[in-house]
């Protein structure tokens, strides 16, 4: 049972880290005057979370269809 | 060429649609509406992304950076687009299972049989179609660009009735099926499109370019702290507003188990890498104005502008169908909310009639509005979502397993849809919070007052092994 809860634990953490990805550094990088070729940081910055969002629920759904298979 | 290459796509649309919808006729009105519980994750995958590459997306995202000049627009677009994907993978397993419960195929459905009432079936539905309104809306304004591109001799308002048409022989044949399977070529071809757009965008960038980016696209405004406010807040708020949009709950009951839901959710994001795609397309408008004739058609004029007529007309081919697929599959969440939810007592086998009677007044009072309508996309798209939202206590009391009387339920939304409806309406300066949250917070007020929710016996036991391990017990 402990095994489960930290599981789901944890799959719920992969869950809230696209959260923390876009929208904690959103106020530095809104900010920013920095541009990658002439695009603003905040911008590029959300663009990149697109394939680590895909990341982290990977992350997340595995755990649980692997108990699904068991 | 352009028209004809239009027309070809269109065709083969409509073919697909009915040759999907062959022996299916006298079906279940629930696998009609919903397709309940048939989809795969591939099926399930393409019908649930729908919104990402709507009409929305496709031009209202160039088009509000590019009519803007600022990165605002893009940044809650896509924000609140990635992030309905984690709320979606804890979501719409416990929706599914709660459809599963209450034999539910739209979200009034589900919260009638939650909450044991046919007062709150009804009323959520009143308000699910009310706000569906501007979705119909929206898509033919998006519709009037594309045939505006095409320039043809003849009146919108007739094109649009012949979309309407179209829209309706999507939907009349197969139901949910043969959206789902129009939306595999209508998602192909955008895709396709999108990339030559802006493959050609990149080419001929140094035609002809007025300025530098730098100079035409802005980042943070004179008011950096209120824009940030209001693209943080609009994210949450249309994030979680997202995954409880009508169509996308008559996704969720098509799937066949939770296993499926994850692992479809999973690519979800991945699929917005053509988003970039879309922002180069509106940075190129921005740098060469004379491309630009008006905000929302930036994506249609570099098309005409910068590709050849047949190709031209495939990429206006590909974006009407966007606008048709996705309009049959609201208008098959509507006919379901309708049928089910609104009128009281219909058989089961007056439910399909009666459902493409509502599918007709809807179309035409779309296209009658949209004729009328000369609000932005993107402004309409906000409106949906600060009154959608208001449903989401009722929702996350289902998913969690409690319940208040339907009185303070339906008191607590009708309070919500008040606030944040007249916050949004009125214009009240909020510091750049979405009205969504004042009414949300006034929702929640209303509905915790004096008592506090109680644990559902059923779902408490559940949800005490973790929702994962009832749902792994389901699939097994």
């Amino acid at each position: 049972m402990s095994v489960s809860c930290s599981g789901i634990r944890l799959r719920h953490g992969f869950l809230a880290l696209p959260f923390c990805l876009v929208l904690l550094p959103l106020p530095f990088l809104y900010g920013a005057s920095l541009r990658v070729m002439g695009v603003p940081l905040a911008l590029v910055w959300l663009f990149a979370c697109l394939p680590l969002t895909t990341l982290c629920l990977a992350l997340a759904v595995r755990p649980g269809e692997r108990e699904t298979d068991r | 060429m352009m028209l004809s290459a239009f027309l070809a796509v269109l065709v083969l649309a409509l073919a697909l649609s009915l040759l999907s919808g062959r022996g299916e006729a006298g079906q279940d009105p629930k696998h009609f509406f919903a397709a309940r519980g048939q989809f795969g994750a591939v099926l399930f995958f393409l019908l649930s992304v729908g919104e990402t590459y709507s009409i929305g997306s496709v031009l209202g995202f160039p088009g509000g950076i590019a009519a803007s000049g600022s990165i605002d627009v893009a940044l809650w677009f896509v924000g609140y687009i990635l992030l309905a994907f984690p709320v979606g993978t804890i979501l719409y397993p416990r929706l599914w299972q709660l459809g599963q419960r209450f034999g539910a195929i739209t979200l009034p459905d589900l919260l009638g049989g939650y909450f044991d009432s046919r007062l709150v079936s009804c009323v959520s539905g009143c308000v699910l179609v009310v706000l569906m309104l501007p979705l119909g809306t929206m898509q033919f304004i998006g519709l009037g660009a594309v045939f505006s591109a095409l320039a043809l001799p003849v009146s919108t308002v007739i094109l649009s009735s012949l979309a309407a048409l179209l829209a309706f022989l999507f939907v009349a044949s197969a139901g949910l099926r043969g959206a789902a399977l129009t939306a595999a070529l209508k998602d192909l071809l955008i895709l396709i499109a999108i990339f030559c757009v802006a493959l050609g965008a990149v080419f001929h960038w140094s035609d002809g370019a007025k300025m530098p980016l730098t100079a035409v696209l802005h980042g943070a405004g004179g008011r950096p702290v209120s824009s940030c406010t209001m693209i943080i807040t609009t994210i949450l708020t249309q994030a979680v507003g997202f995954c409880i949009a009508p169509q996308t709950a008559a996704a969720v009951f098509s799937a066949r188990s939770p296993a499926t839901i994850r692992r479809a959710q999973i690519w979800m994001p991945l699929y917005m890498v053509l988003f970039p795609l879309l922002a180069v397309v509106a940075f190129y408008g921005l740098t060469h104005p004379s491309v630009m004739t008006h905000p929302d058609r930036v994506f249609l004029s570099v098309a005409t502008a910068l590709l050849p007529p047949w190709m031209a007309g495939l990429v206006a081919g590909a974006v009407a169908l966007t606008a048709l697929v996705w309009l049959g599959a609201v208008c098959l969440s509507l006919a379901a909310i309708v049928t089910r939810s609104i009128v009281p007592h219909v058989p089961a086998a007056a439910q399909k009639r009666m459902g493409l009677g509502i599918i007709i007044a809807y179309l035409a009072l779309s296209v009658v509005t949209a004729a009328a309508q000369t609000t932005l996309i993107v402004t309409l798209n906000r409106l949906f979502y600060v009154g959608l939202v208001q449903l989401l206590p009722a929702v996350l009391l289902c998913v969690c397993g409690y319940r208040v009387t339907p009185s303070r339920l339906l008191a607590g939304l009708a309070a919500g849809l008040v606030a944040g409806a007249g916050l949004f309406l009125s214009g009240v300066p909020m510091g750049g919070v979405s009205p969504a949250l004042p009414g949300l917070a006034v929702n929640l007020l209303v509905l915790l007052q004096g008592r506090r929710p109680v644990r559902d016996s059923v779902s408490g036991a559940n949800t005490r092994e973790g929702d994962l391990c009832h749902a792994s017990s389901e699939e097994r």
